[in-house]
């Protein structure tokens, strides 16, 4: 007896041992020292604190607050920093950058923290007149030009190991003319170098006193000048934000906008029913479906707005591919229309002909179109010595759009006599295919704000690590000069002739502009569709029950 | 004592193991953790650039050096820093180790509560209809998936009837934490007393087919007393040795549970470093998983030689 009560207590102990090792501990907080709240030269008598200060809510009005759903946590929301979707749309309501994305244009920006800019003839001088009496958040003081040149400077240096700088990596140098006026060099004209700041999130202005004095927990308590700031956020998790009183463009008219995780999206579909949650974005053709037979539910998404070409990217180097009929035969052998209405269960998509996305400059549809034809196709393929057919494999995610798509492509090509073989990776695998260039197809959907980034996905100096997927070699010299070429007219010529000559070469097989699907209760008011996730602008929304 | 004391030791050979193979596993994977991290085309980012995250990172070291850094760190009791958030993974482990664990006990006391007296009573009145009613429900609790179970669950008791929330672990107040706690331990619980039910059932019948339960009905003692002082403690041994691997197993693999749940414990922790190619994370959380099966199997042992007198430790 004695000795079972020793086994029991032994058993007891240990098991506490484990439990509390692991088990609620008072602080999950970082347990790093706390960074002096209190700045040595603090400029203004209320000292920034950690703490958020209980917002001066009116009394009478009912607090607004907009919850949304997605299926990743947060992980760093400072724009040099940030990686995910989570990230960059939460950085784009705290922080502004010199210009903005405008409401409803991927073509076109708004002013953010420039009133107004000014660029030189040769295209290659930008000259930014900033906002007077823009303040940061928390108290700490205001913006001046100073900011723009070390923000940008910081996001350059290798030194600080930013994650990737997409839009700036044109600037030659940052001068400041006057606490109010910052001009910008560029190394050669980039007639889209507006659009790619308006929507690079690490192009946003951060505080450097803030970034000195917090660190690592920038990361989790950033400061910027945006319509909303942090009040709370936790690593793979949620961010509370809550309404700037004083936002340059007006206080936001929700107060409160909390992002909480949701792994499972048909989940955050009932949560979104049941009005758990105000907003959310969907990826899942059959969830969208449900949603837009759901009462007191909006489903946006405008395919004037779509700037993503989702395509199947052959490997032009390969054989089969290397043949341009074989190539055409694949697209010729899928009916596009009846693909497009069964996988996105009949939403309003466009068929994709050009490969530049409908909402950016210089798109056209007037390029060659290779109309649904198995006949065609079969001639195709015999002709280029393949009257059998072929057997081919793609690789692709297991995500969206890609099982139904491949399934229904995989029937059609069967019928033409090539025989599909699909190898579903995760996303880490893709994209280490997808660098070594090592897969016959491997399907994508680039989404860019910007149509010389699309272009990054046909230059011939950017093969594999680069994003030419499809390792083809085409209009090179164009697609240099669009670049460049500072006169627009020109450049929507020279665009119109690249994407001409890339449907001749059918490099890739597209399929559709993909949009992207936001869902919320219908009592959510001013929602702009979204040209890609990131774009998400709370304070333009409006809750009106 | 000197057994328990043996069998941590052995603790450190296997974990030494366990991190070899996921060591290995994880690097010869595709996928580049760098280019995961990136969340855009490497090609965007300068060279100069890249490597300097690389060496920050310490992967631009030979493997063998990689995997000896890390093991002397380990056991200085260091496990790293993530490569994503730049925090210690002991950080993250300890905060998501609290819904894990939350999920854990409240599955194993739902097992418990249900597995155990219905397997009980099916094998006081074996080929009844009570018998069968408990056992087809057992099957149906085993073969039910957890991810269909669960949305289900979400349907009915926080769509159809809003009883209870649908997201998150609850935080602040323990009614909170209780309230996001009922229908994902249900899940957990649901299988693991599907499986408890069934193996009661059988010790029972075997133990009460036993000369010494019928010797104890003959000297004329309370059936009930025959039933939980008699047969329930024989019977006790298999069903406490499944509950603690049942236990060890909801630790380490409720993964699908908690993304249903959207319960940011262990294994969505796991999933993400998974997918972020997050090496440092994943391979302290397989240590951690590693000794949570080790001292919970050490805790069963120790459980049923309290039970069982037979059963001798020295």
């Amino acid at each position: 007896m004695r000795k079972s009560f020793v086994y029991l207590l032994t058993s007891l102990v240990i098991l506490g041992v484990v439990l509390s090792g692991c088990g609620p501990t008072p602080t999950i907080e970082p347990t790093k020292a706390p960074t002096p709240t209190k700045a040595p030269e603090a400029t203004k008598p209320p000292a920034p604190t950690d703490t958020p200060k209980p917002a001066p809510t009116p009394t009478v009005k009912t607090k607004k607050k907009l919850t949304w759903a997605f299926a990743m946590g947060t992980n760093c929301l400072d724009p040099a920093f940030q990686t995910g979707i989570p990230d960059s749309n939460n950085i784009m309501n705290i922080f502004n950058s010199v210009v903005a994305p405008k409401p409803g244009s991927l073509t076109e920006v708004a002013p953010g923290l420039a009133e107004r800019w000014e660029v030189s003839a040769d295209g290659t001088v930008y000259t930014f007149y900033l906002r007077a009496g823009v303040k940061w958040h928390e108290g700490y003081g205001e913006f001046t030009a100073q900011d723009v040149k070390y923000s940008w400077e910081r996001v350059m240096d290798p030194a600080t190991k930013a994650l990737g700088t997409p839009a700036l990596k044109v600037v030659k140098s940052i001068e400041v003319v006057d606490s109010r006026t910052v001009r910008v060099t560029l190394k050669n004209p980039q007639p889209g170098f507006l659009i790619n700041v308006a929507f690079t999130p690490n192009t946003n202005i951060v505080n450097k006193r803030a970034i000195e004095e917090r660190g690592k927990d920038f990361c989790l308590k950033p400061i910027g000048t945006g319509p909303y700031r942090v009040v709370k956020a936790e690593t793979n998790g949620g961010v509370t934000l809550a309404a700037n009183d004083d936002y340059f463009g007006g206080r936001p008219a929700i107060d409160e906008v909390e992002l909480r995780v949701v792994p499972e999206e048909s989940v955050a579909v009932l949560a979104l029913k049941a009005g758990e949650i105000d907003y959310m974005i969907v990826r899942e053709p059959a969830n969208i479906t449900e949603l837009r037979k759901a009462q007191g539910v909006v489903v946006n998404g405008d395919d004037k707005f779509a700037a993503s070409i989702y395509a199947l990217w052959l490997n032009n180097t390969r054989k089969p591919f290397n043949d341009v009929r074989v190539r055409r035969a694949l697209i010729h052998a899928i009916d596009r229309e009846t693909l497009v209405r069964e996988a996105t269960e009949g939403m309003l998509i466009r068929v994709a002909h050009s490969v530049v996305p409908p909402a950016l400059v210089g798109h056209t549809d007037d390029v060659v179109k290779y109309e649904y034809s198995p006949e065609k196709a079969k001639a195709l393929l015999a002709e280029a010595g393949y009257p059998n057919g072929f057997k081919i494999t793609v690789d692709s995610m297991k995500t969206a759009f890609n099982p139904i798509m491949l399934t229904i492509v995989q029937n059609y090509w069967k019928k033409v006599g090539v025989e599909l073989e699909i190898n579903y990776l995760d996303r880490a695998a893709i994209r280490q295919h997808q660098g070594e260039g090592n897969y016959d197809i491997t399907v994508a959907n680039p989404t860019r704000a910007e149509v010389d980034m699309i272009m990054d996905y046909f230059r011939c100096g950017q093969f594999p690590p680069g994003p030419n997927m499809a390792l083809y070699k085409g209009p090179c010299e164009l697609i240099e000069a669009q670049a460049t070429e500072n006169n627009p007219q020109k450049r929507i010529e020279i665009l119109k002739q690249i994407q001409q000559q890339i449907a001749i070469d059918a490099p890739v097989v597209p399929l559709w502009y993909v949009i992207e699907v936001s869902a919320a209760r219908n009592y959510v008011k001013g929602m702009i569709p979204n040209a890609g996730t990131w774009t998400t602008r709370f304070h333009l929304f409006d809750i009106q029950k | 004592m000197q057994y328990v004391i043996r069998r941590l030791i052995f603790l450190i050979p296997t974990l030494l193991s366990m991190l070899i193979g996921v060591f290995m596993l994880l690097h010869l994977t595709p996928g580049d953790p760098v280019e995961m991290l990136l969340d855009i085309d490497t090609a965007y980012v300068p060279k100069e650039q890249l490597d300097l995250i690389r060496k920050d990172l310490g992967l631009d070291r030979p493997l063998y050096e990689q995997f000896f850094r890390y093991v002397s760190r380990v056991i200085r009791g260091d496990l790293g820093t993530s490569y994503r958030s730049k925090l210690p993974v002991t950080q993250h482990v300890r905060s998501a180790a609290v819904p894990t664990l939350h999920l854990a006990l409240g599955g194993m006391i739902i097992a418990l509560l249900i597995g155990v007296p219905a397997g009980i009573v099916s094998a006081v009145k074996p080929n009844t209809l009570t018998d069968y009613v408990t056992v087809t429900l057992s099957m149906i609790g085993l073969s039910a998936p957890t991810f269909w179970l669960g949305i289900l669950l979400i349907y009915v008791f926080a769509f159809r009837l809003p009883w209870f929330p649908m997201i998150g672990d609850g935080a602040g107040s323990a009614i909170s934490v209780l309230k996001h706690l009922v229908l994902p331990a249900f899940v957990i619980g649901v299988h693991s007393a599907a499986l408890l039910a069934r193996l009661t059932r059988s010790a029972m019948l075997e133990a009460l087919s036993q000369d010494y339960i019928r010797t104890a009905h003959s000297k004329g003692l309370m059936p009930r007393v025959v039933i939980i002082r008699h047969a329930l403690r024989n019977a006790a041994i298999p069903v406490v040795a499944a509950a603690g691997t049942m236990f060890a197993y909801s630790l380490t693999g409720s993964v699908v549970v908690e993304m249903v749940f959207s319960r940011r414990g262990l294994g969505y922790l796991m999933v993400g470093a998974i997918n972020g190619r997050d090496f440092p994370l994943v391979q302290g959380l397989i240590l951690v998983f590693g000794t949570a099966i080790v001292l919970t199997n050490l805790v069963t042992d120790l459980l049923i030689g309290a039970i069982d007198p037979r059963v001798s430790h020295g």
